[in-house]
């Protein structure tokens, strides 16, 4: 099944470092004529960096790349575009309010003669053709927003197709799609495929890859570890690979009995929490200074139950009871009167507040309930800023240095410093640990760990499966939308939970 | 100026040096210290230019015409802080105007009870705005665009578009007067309002709420913070500065009018970008808009001191808040960039 002919793509020694960061180290990549390369690895190990890599967004340290034998170097993905290198991002790229046929051909658009107007007749002909490859008929005319979800996939696609490129990269195409969708995307991949078309496909998807990729390339830590045909794959040896068993092997001491924990009072208690295409029939208990993860793959339903916890989203049906008493009508505010905090998952975007010092980031949700006054207290405020800074060792010079000034992970210890500094006892965290170094991380696992015997309990959210095992007391296993295991810290290693996350519910 | 840090708002460090050196040392990273030495060229071209301008008498006269524009101006800074806008101030004092014009006198309520209901009414039609804003999420340009013609055309609508007198020395004192025959009655107010709202700024806790709304909305939000009513609240306090300038303007022409305060917004708003705020909000000082208000203040005296054709004048103030805007867009880039 594998293709041979004269390679499209090859990828020599790639390295990549951020700062002191090592993303990439020497990866090689061999891509033939009609070959579909799934690329898995966990968050971090480098899936990113290599596709920016070839298309062009960022330039490697070292390395070469070659499209049919010519050294490429790209600056820019517009240059690695016209090299034929087409690249599929998870988000979407279309714009709401043109049309289908504008999105295909956008920046691109055919002009009419001297008055430079848009020749509407050969845009719609380009846009059917890149179409026609995909064996698929679009109304060219629709609003692109007034298309589902599938099929606005289906726009990107064609738009990335338009350059007729020889390479085409798609990072979690079917992570937005349900069941029959990414069985008709698949099928359009092959063909496309048969086409002479060479595909990188990023995913997560276990039953995915046998169906859609011809080889698979496992990355880890910016290594490549394997790359073998499709039919040696089994899923229990891929997840090995991707999770490489070594981080499983620190498990610590500090765990929690779990005949100790179920002595302690419950916390906080979801029952039947149900969310439209969401959720469904999730339960969920925290005991005082009990450290619970969350493990669950994107699109999950994981940060969903956060939020509709802490009532950012108002559509959680089902009971939550904080401490025995029930929480109706939640909204962040009355949350934190009960004494639970949340982190949300986009640290820049909804955690801080940039324009601020660190000191009054750390003090937001301090104010009105610890320090309960109208005037701001400025002595109050410094002690508490100053005393949560040593405390989280927040690597800031002062509490009046401005936040977007640290680094991420001392950004994220600023976010659970601010849950902190107002006393509180139930925090649930969603992704702490994105985005952020090794130090950094360890850090963060360590203050919850503290946390934990101070009684702060905590609900951990991650796609780091690693680092679960490492903090936690319970694991709960999120797959669309349900709990399908609850696992003990111990028990809770990467191997078993990545299998666990990445099997699918459909037979 | 180039200064990304915000020393000046932040929590005071605890382990306090000398209180001169703190002072200086805040002085050398306050971000308005260009603006400062902007207006300082300001000053010197005029008084050379003119030599009635440096007088005492004529800097009096400033810090009167500054009141008519700059306690809306203050205002407007919590505004822009909190990443909204208010067009509607001009109609707004020019409703004021009116209301207290029928209440006075067709009516004939108390002064004092009339001046009470303006500023209780204009603070109700603020908030609605804001609430419009909270509720809906209707941008406050757009909702304050609707009061912008609405509030003008009801203020037309109460007084026929006639003048109602308004025959009272008090009033007119405490609106236009000077007190010890010296210091404008108008420039008190200027003083005691920019006081009043750069303590709420800096000192309360509802002050920084504006600016941590302004500055992450979402981010205020999950934290806890009352971002709906923040908002409700900077859009009143608008609304009730917009009718203190209307209460000022009818004592100055001695009646209830419903032509005043055109462009009332443009300076108000001026002012606050001169002063450094971000119109995408969660930056800004109430020192900056000071400054700005007294720029323009002093620019306009000067251009007539100096005879500059009327129309030439405009042209210099657009192209003056032109400059600022460009300017200010440029250093926050610059410090964006170096962070």
């Amino acid at each position: 099944m594998t293709p041979s002919g004269p390679p499209v793509l090859e990828c020599t020694e790639l390295s990549k470092s951020y700062g002191t960061v090592a993303a990439l180290r020497g990866v090689s990549l061999t891509l033939r004529a009609g070959e579909v390369r799934a690329l898995l690895g966990m968050n971090g190990a480098g899936k990113s960096t290599l596709v920016n890599l070839v298309c062009g967004s960022q330039q490697p340290d070292s390395g070469t790349i070659r499209v049919d034998g010519a050294q490429a170097r790209w600056g820019n993905p517009g240059e690695a575009r016209d090299g034929g290198i087409a690249v599929v991002h998870q988000e979407f790229s279309l714009v709401p309010g043109l049309s289908v046929a504008e999105n295909i051909t956008l920046g691109r658009w055919p002009r009419t003669g001297r008055l430079g107007l848009i020749d509407s007749r050969a845009l719609d002909h380009q846009a059917r053709t890149a179409l026609e490859m995909l064996g698929e008929s679009l109304p060219l005319g629709r609003d692109v927003a007034r298309l589902p979800i599938a099929q606005q996939q289906i726009v990107e696609i064609a738009k990335a197709l338009l350059a007729e490129p020889r390479v085409l990269i798609l990072d979690e195409p079917t992570s937005a799609l349900n069941a029959t969708e990414v069985d008709a995307l698949i099928a359009l991949l092959r063909r496309l495929a048969g086409q002479g078309v060479a595909i990188i496909y990023v995913s997560h998807r276990m039953t995915e890859i046998p169906q859609v990729a011809d080889t698979l390339t496992v990355l880890r830590d910016g290594r490549e570890v394997r790359t073998f045909g499709v039919e040696e794959a089994t899923p229990q040896a891929v997840a090995a690979l991707i999770g490489g068993g070594a981080a499983d092997d620190g498990v610590r001491a500090t765990h929690a009995e779990a005949s100790e924990l179920d002595s302690r009072p419950v916390v906080l208690a979801v029952r039947g929490g149900r969310m439209p295409s969401v959720l469904d029939q999730v339960d969920l208990e925290l005991r005082e200074g009990e450290v619970l993860g969350i493990a669950g793959l994107l699109g999950s339903g994981r940060t969903e139950l956060l939020e509709g916890i802490y009532g950012i989203r108002k559509d959680l049906a089902g009971s939550v009871k904080v401490r025995g008493r029930a929480a109706r009508r939640r909204s962040p505010r009355s949350m934190l009167r009960r004494g639970v905090g949340m982190t949300p998952e986009d640290r820049k975007g909804s955690g801080i507040v940039p324009m601020l010092g660190v000191g009054e980031n750390l003090l937001l949700s301090a104010r009105g309930r610890v320090i309960r006054s109208v005037w701001v207290k400025h002595t109050i405020e410094a002690v508490i800023a100053r005393a949560t800074i040593t405390k989280l060792s927040i690597a800031t010079s002062s509490g009046a240095q401005s936040i977007d000034t640290l680094s991420g992970g001392n950004q994220q210890k600023a976010v659970i410093g601010r849950l902190l500094a107002a006393k509180m006892t139930v925090l649930l965290l969603d992704e702490p640990t994105r985005g952020i170094d090794v130090h950094a991380k360890a850090q963060i696992y360590s203050l919850i760990r503290e946390l934990s015997a101070a009684g702060v309990a905590s609900v951990f959210v991650s796609s780091e499966l690693g680092e679960l095992s490492e903090v936690c007391d319970r694991v709960l296993v999120l797959r669309d939308g349900r709990v399908v295991e609850q696992l003990t810290g111990s028990e809770a290693t990467t191997e078993r939970l990545l299998t666990l996350a990445m099997q699918e519910g459909r037979p | 100026m180039t200064s990304p840090t915000t020393t000046t708002e932040a929590t005071t460090p605890s382990t306090s040096p000398h209180p001169l050196a703190a002072m200086a040392g805040r002085l050398r990273s306050w971000d308005g210290i260009g603006l400062f030495l902007v207006l300082v060229v300001l000053y010197v071209a005029l008084s050379f230019a003119s030599p009635m301008f440096l007088t005492l008498d004529n800097q009096l006269n400033i810090l009167q015409q500054a009141a008519f524009f700059g306690i809306v101006a203050f205002a407007m800074t919590l505004v822009i802080v909190s990443g909204e806008i208010d067009i509607s101030v001009g109609s707004m004092a020019a409703l004021s105007s009116s209301l207290l014009g029928v209440l006075v006198v067709n009516v004939g309520l108390p002064m004092w009870v009339a001046c009470l209901t303006v500023l209780v009414s204009a603070g109700s039609v603020g908030a609605f705005a804001g609430w419009v804003r909270a509720a809906f999420g209707v941008p406050t340009f757009i909702a304050t665009l609707a009061l912008y013609l609405a509030l003008r055309g009801l203020a037309q609508l109460l007084t026929n578009n006639f003048p109602l007198p308004i025959d009272s020395d008090k009033f007119f004192y405490w609106g236009s007067g000077r007190l010890f025959g010296v210091i404008p009655v108008a420039a008190v107010y200027l003083v005691v309002v920019f006081a009043v709202i750069a303590v709420v700024a800096r000192k309360t806790v509802f002050g920084r709420s504006v600016y941590a709304v302004g500055g992450n909305a979402r981010s205020a939000e999950l934290s806890g913070i009352p971002v709906r009513r923040v908002r409700i609240a900077v859009m009143a306090i608008s609304g009730v500065a917009a009718a203190i300038t209307g209460l000022l303007l009818s004592a100055q022409l001695a009646s209830g009018n419903s032509t005043i305060a055109n462009g009332l917004e443009f300076d108000a708003i001026a002012a606050t970008i001169i002063g450094g705020a971000a119109l995408s909000g969660g930056k800004g000082t109430l020192l900056g808009t000071l400054i700005g208000v007294v720029f323009i203040a002093a620019l306009l005296n000067g251009m007539v001191l100096i005879g500059v054709n009327p129309y030439a004048q405009q042209v210099v103030r657009g192209a003056v808040v032109l400059v600022a805007v460009m300017v200010n867009v440029a250093r926050y880039r610059n410090a964006r960039g170096t962070a």
